[in-house]
């Protein structure tokens, strides 16, 4: 790989290749260093879902389905207990900490070093974030056979709808990766955006029905939440694999995904040159 | 010269304040998103296990402002001691003759801690005007004791946590799982869970002391506790929690190990 550099002065697509997919399991990899945290973070997951299948299963109260909003018909409760499982354990595993931030890296003016390396920042953040959600995914798989063991899982609606959810998860994947690295970018202009961040979780975790399926939301909430690319990242996977969003609302659903992680990823581009040109490395 | 320099000051303490209140908000917004979820679901069913809305903002608003009493005062207990073991600031504390756990507590304060605090009161506040109860002196007095005796509740729990750094396990992971549960469990009233899970939650994590039983007690709900009269000594627990926690910390000390700096 060294010597792809020194010869020709450009890095070949091959090396690059080499290079992400190193920086990816390098990412994992840190992440199971860090495996006892890892652990009782994942035992957090498994309490947080076993609290909210208890909530939803008072809310519903005896009834065995409740009235959906948006069009969706009725949701029954194994339906609901099954969108608060898959849901909150594919949120813990797209949203997980890692040891590759970006924001950590220009606070602590390493992002020198990892400018000069001959990939693309952007595409090491990138591997970086998609190594962490990999590492954690034995995690989240582990509690949902748990979960599971204790009925909190259905089969999917139909083969279809697990081929499409595969697919909206993907999706899901990539926009989860861009709206973490969008929102990283913002600490190359401000060292101090913790508040950013929270208020952004706050309202990304909202949106993205990870709380509350959008069929539960009021009406303009629900309409909102539809504006936004959050809901691609949690409530649309799920509510196909489901069978919620089936026909062509699942169709209309993959659209959207993809049409945000077109946009997403342009905006990324954009916003990558720009702040290249205003790199301010701390310390040194 | 003097103008220029004035204006910078005056610019940079402007941002200072700027990103302070961005900071508020944000640490408000972070734990708003439990009563966001408690908001949306009475809101579709009306109330959660009989409780409705302004009564559950009290609730919520006991277990945030408890959690901003907490971490004005007991901040550093959160994971920090692993780095102050590990950098061998605890040595210096030793040195001292300040009690270490004191030195611990006051070795960093931010501002930021105050949004808790903030959100916690505003939501308390909501609930206080909004429910059928009569606000007696003795009532708000006891409003007031909950509070202190919530976060000393949170800080045993921390602060025994923060023991275990002596013997050389990573804290950091237990207290941020405790910050998890708290925040994730501290918003319901307990009876709409099972009885095994309400024993458990009082006697093996002891999150009901914290928000539910002092709210209860307030609301005239007493009737649907389990030990009513536990639930009344709230405040009197979290002192004992805590001088339990403080016991266990001192005796974890004597196992400390210098890492030689």
């Amino acid at each position: 790989m060294r010597g792809t550099v020194l010869r020709t002065g450009r890095v070949s697509w091959q090396s690059r290749f080499r290079a992400s997919v190193v920086i990816a399991v390098l990412a994992g990899r840190s992440l199971w260093v860090y495996r006892s945290g890892l652990l009782i973070s994942a035992g957090v997951l498994l309490v947080q879902i076993f609290a909210l299948q208890m909530v939803w299963t008072w809310v519903y109260a005896g009834d065995s389905v409740v009235d959906g909003s948006g069009g969706v018909g009725e949701i029954s409760l194994p339906v609901q207990l099954a969108y608060v499982t898959l849901s909150t354990a594919q949120f813990w595993a797209l949203n997980h900490w890692g040891v590759y931030s970006l924001q950590q890296r220009v606070r602590e003016g390493r992002i020198g070093t990892d400018l000069a390396r001959p990939l693309d920042l952007l595409w090491q953040v990138t591997m970086g974030r998609g190594g962490t959600i990999a590492g954690c995914l034995p995690f989240a798989l582990a509690a949902l056979l748990i979960a599971m063991a204790f009925g909190g899982v259905v089969a999917p609606a139909s083969a279809g709808a697990l081929v499409a959810y595969l697919v909206a998860l993907v999706l899901a994947t990539v926009i989860s990766v861009q709206l973490v690295l969008l929102l990283d970018m913002t600490s190359f202009w401000s060292l101090e955006v913790t508040g950013i961040y929270l208020s952004f979780t706050l309202v990304s975790r909202f949106l993205s029905g990870s709380l509350v399926p959008l069929w539960f939301m009021p009406d303009w909430l629900r309409v909102v939440a539809g504006l936004f690319p959050f809901q691609a990242t949690t409530f649309s996977p799920v509510a196909i694999y489901l069978g919620v969003l089936q026909g062509s609302a699942m169709w209309q659903a993959l659209g959207i995904a993809a049409a945000w992680a077109v946009v997403l990823g342009v905006a990324l581009r954009l916003s990558w040159g720009r702040v290249l040109n205003r790199v301010v490395v701390q310390g040194g | 010269m003097y103008r220029v320099l004035l204006a910078a000051s005056m610019r940079a303490q402007g941002q200072y304040r700027a990103n302070l209140i961005i900071e508020l908000i944000g640490a408000i917004a972070y734990q708003g998103a439990g009563f966001a979820f408690v908001w949306v679901v009475v809101d579709r069913f009306g109330d959660i296990g009989g409780w409705g809305l302004a009564e559950l903002a009290l609730l919520y608003g006991l277990r945030l402002g408890a959690h901003g009493v907490f971490t004005f005062g007991f901040a550093q207990l959160m994971g920090r001691i692993t780095e102050v073991v590990r950098e061998g600031e605890f040595d210096r504390y030793l040195t001292r003759p300040v009690n270490p756990l004191i030195q611990l507590l006051t070795r960093r304060f931010s501002l930021t801690v105050l949004g808790d605090l903030v959100g916690g009161i505003a939501l308390i506040v909501v609930g206080v005007t909004h429910v059928d109860v009569a606000w007696t002196a003795p009532a708000l007095a006891y409003l007031v004791l909950a509070l202190l005796g919530a976060a000393l509740v949170e800080a045993a729990l921390h602060l025994a946590a923060s023991a275990l750094a002596f013997r050389q396990t990573t804290t950091y992971a237990l207290s941020g799982a405790i910050d998890q549960l708290l925040s994730t469990l501290g918003g319901y009233p307990l009876k709409i869970f099972p009885v095994s899970v309400q024993l458990g939650l009082t006697f093996v994590f002891p999150l009901a002391f914290i928000a539910y039983f002092p709210a209860a007690v307030l609301l005239g709900r007493t009737d649907e506790l389990l030990l009513p009269w536990l639930a009344i000594l709230a405040p009197l627990v979290g002192v004992l929690l805590f001088a339990a926690s403080y016991g266990f910390w001192r005796s974890q000390i004597r196992h400390y190990t210098s890492t030689g700096h």
